[in-house]
């Protein structure tokens, strides 16, 4: 690891002023408007994998003592996950495919969901991950980054209903 | 490990910096999934979509959707594969026609790097991109890109760019778990299945076993908070949700959000089940979050509470 400490001391050096120096950088900001539709879907019922908790967590040791689902009520239960993907289009009327995305949500409570997300389109792709409400027909979600034309940028993105079943997908990025 | 400074070629007009790596795969652990798969379940927010036909004919080939494997590798510093400069785990969610979504953590002297994105696992090369670190990679952002080298090992070109200097500001909040939910996958695992952009890496023994004490890889765990505002945990600033999976040596990898007043914060990174203390790194947010980089370091104090102090920037 010697090697590795002396690189890392050189990168700190490098970054450093870097940092420093970029107080004064403007990034240049996308605003992009996008839309997208479903054409892919799997659900995975982990109801055979459910139990309490096992082994220590750095939580305080927590341990559940009763159960977090009522199986009487509607899921998806905490666990279980569910993936899509999606065609993606510049244009309300779904003529210019520019790309695909790729989401994969874990189901935590009440219906909410931890996703990941990305977005390959043809200038480069961008991540983002956040909470779904799978009750809701609109999300926002944290762009946390990106390759290509989105390198090093980061922002949001907000998925709201459309015609055709599509969802309009802002993205405000700098 | 070549470090070079590429100044001003990253697209973000900022000075980049340059980090070569060559990773090799050591641990695999695939978790077949075929028992859990069913068609579309509940209502979503993408119109509703329920697909029409099934996704699968697991006769055909695999790994299917929803399948996941985990993946563990050795760094070094040269394509020699002599000097070793860290470890890294993958925690890949496949999707469709052998594509995954996979979350990244690179394990480096003096601070770690989170990576995110798809994989092609037909593929022998990919990029994702870098969303965040810890230690001396915190508050850095940028890409990935692996290509084949010798001895069935992966060169790693890293392009790092600080996140542009903006105002710092720390948030001091409270946690206590609320709920838990444990999923073990002791049916799911199986050894490893299909190609991947790791050489293709096999594991012949055994990762777990199973009269030991668990978690073993593949098995997941869900938490959930209420947050407060001080250590007398009085006045609640909202709640907040761990998905973590576990991976080897009971170190997990963990998706974390809070959901605060005014807007979310998206936290991610490894998690030593055993300690008591953890960081993560703070990936972006909604709100009045939105945009912000940073970390979060957790550390006990009473009635099984963790006081949090996030770092932030933006």
């Amino acid at each position: 690891m010697r090697a590795g400490a002396a690189v890392g001391a050189l990168l700190a050096a490098l970054l450093a002023p870097t940092v420093a120096s970029g107080a004064g950088q403007t990034r240049k900001a996308v605003r992009l408007t996008l839309y997208t539709v479903a054409q892919s879907e799997q659900y995975a019922n982990y109801s055979d994998d459910r139990q309490r908790g096992y082994g220590n967590n750095p939580f305080g040791n927590f341990k559940d003592t009763t159960a977090t689902i009522k199986r009487t009520k509607a899921g998806p239960f905490p666990g279980d996950l569910e993936y899509f993907q999606l065609a993606v289009y510049r244009d309300a009327r779904l003529k210019t495919k520019v790309g695909t995305a790729e989401i994969t949500c874990q189901f935590n409570v009440n219906k909410n969901a931890f996703c990941d997300a990305t977005y390959q389109l043809n200038d480069g792709t961008f991540v983002a991950a956040g909470t779904v409400d799978f009750k809701s027909s609109s999300f926002a979600l944290p762009v946390t980054g990106g390759t290509g034309k989105y390198f090093g940028l980061r922002g949001d993105l907000e998925s709201t209903p459309a015609a055709h079943r599509a969802q309009r997908v802002a993205l405000d990025l700098s | 490990m070549l470090l070079a400074a590429a100044a001003g070629s990253g697209s973000a007009g900022a000075a980049a910096t340059q980090l070569t790596l060559y990773s090799r795969a050591s641990q695999e652990q695939f978790l077949n999934h075929a028992d859990d798969r069913q068609r579309g379940y509940g209502k979503n927010p993408f119109g509703n979509f329920q697909a029409p036909t099934a996704t699968t004919r697991e006769s055909n080939g695999g790994p299917f959707p929803g399948d996941q494997a985990l993946f563990q590798f050795d760094l070094f510093s040269g394509p020699d594969l002599k000097t070793v400069a860290g470890s890294a785990v993958f925690l890949c969610n496949y999707n469709f026609k052998h594509h995954g979504f996979c979350d990244g953590i690179y394990r480096l002297n003096g601070g770690s790097l989170l990576v995110k994105g798809a994989l092609d696992f037909d593929a022998r090369t990919y990029s994702l991109a870098v969303t965040g670190g810890t230690g001396k990679y915190r508050l850095v952002t940028g890409s990935l890109a692996a290509t084949p080298a010798a001895k069935l090992a992966q060169r790693l070109a890293i392009s790092l760019e600080p996140i542009a200097a903006r105002p710092a500001r720390t948030l001091d909040l409270n946690s206590v778990p609320t709920a838990e939910q444990f999923l073990n996958h002791a049916d799911d695992r199986q050894r490893g299945y299909g190609n991947n952009p790791f050489g293709n890496f096999y594991q012949a023994k055994l990762t777990t076993k199973e009269q030991n004490n668990g978690p073993f890889p593949g098995d997941q765990a869900l938490f959930e908070f209420n947050v407060f505002t001080g250590p007398d945990l009085k006045t609640l600033a909202g709640t907040s949700v761990f998905t973590c999976n576990y991976g080897f040596k009971k170190l997990g990898f963990c998706d974390a959000i809070y959901q605060l007043s005014g807007g979310t914060l998206v936290a991610a990174g490894g998690l030593d089940f055993n300690a008591n203390t953890f960081s993560l790194v703070v990936t972006g947010g909604t709100g009045k979050y939105r945009g912000v980089a940073g970390e979060l370091t957790a550390s006990p104090v009473r009635h099984g509470s963790q006081q949090l102090t996030l770092a932030l920037v933006g």
